[in-house]
């Protein structure tokens, strides 16, 4: 039940702050496909950031807790894949196959790379 | 001051949210959650709807069963391993599905429109 209220917890927060950062983002004239990238490459960061920070305090009594709300509820839900290939699906009845291949190459290299950017930040 | 739950955005995002979280926890498959997010988001996007629907089951719902962080991190463990191939169809073939899984909803949100 604890494990529940926890990854809830993180879905509410990370996904409003999702809405309220595309929201933002969008208003800054990124262009449509840029928003959901941005959005995407943060939260692989933090969540490469966090994973790296919590092995090293595994003895940590709330370490649990912490990967059940940060990682799985909040980092899950700000990031998403769902509106990523949407994106994709836009382009691709659009007739803009380039396009679509170029957003999904950089959106996954700038998604691992700032995974292990974070990741490799504190585990040097 | 009351709030009015069918207009509060942030209680209409969580609504969809919580579930779409627990469900992607309980799965614990990104390739499987991610399928589902896709078509769910397909699916309501081409619905004749309400705002507030699309906000707790696109938004909410479709946006939190999905992850992209998780899919990084699986695609780093690959890359990290040497399991190039690997990562090369894995990555390629989530997109492709994704895509198909998001026409596959448009499709059946249009036939319920009708």
């Amino acid at each position: 039940m604890v494990e529940i209220f926890f990854v809830s917890l993180g879905s509410i927060l990370g996904a409003n702050t999702r809405f309220e950062f595309h929201n933002k983002l969008e208003k800054c004239h990124l262009g449509k496909g840029f928003v959901i990238i941005v959005i995407n490459t943060f939260a692989s960061f933090l969540l490469g950031l966090f994973l790296s920070i919590i092995e090293k305090f595994s003895s940590f009594n709330y370490s649990h807790q912490l990967v059940l709300f940060f990682s799985i509820g909040f980092l899950g839900s700000l990031s998403t894949f769902s509106s990523f290939v949407y994106e994709l699906f836009d382009l691709c009845i659009q007739l803009k196959f380039l396009k679509a291949l170029k957003v999904s190459i950089s959106s996954v290299s700038l998604g691992i790379i700032s995974f292990a950017f974070g990741f490799l930040l504190v585990n040097q | 001051m009351a709030i009015d739950i069918r207009k509060n955005k942030f209680i209409l995002i969580s609504l969809g949210a919580i579930p779409g979280a627990l469900l992607r926890w309980q799965i614990d498959e990104i390739f499987i959650v991610n399928l589902i997010g896709c078509f769910v988001l397909g699916f309501i996007n081409s619905l004749d709807i309400s705002k507030r629907y699309k906000l707790i089951l696109g938004v909410g719902l479709s946006g939190s069963i999905t992850t992209f962080s998780g899919w990084s991190f699986y695609s780093y463990k690959l890359l990290s391993q040497g399991l190039y191939r690997l990562f090369l169809f894995t990555s390629i073939s989530m997109i492709l599905i994704g895509v198909f899984a998001i026409y596959l909803g448009h499709m059946f949100g249009k036939k319920l429109n009708l």
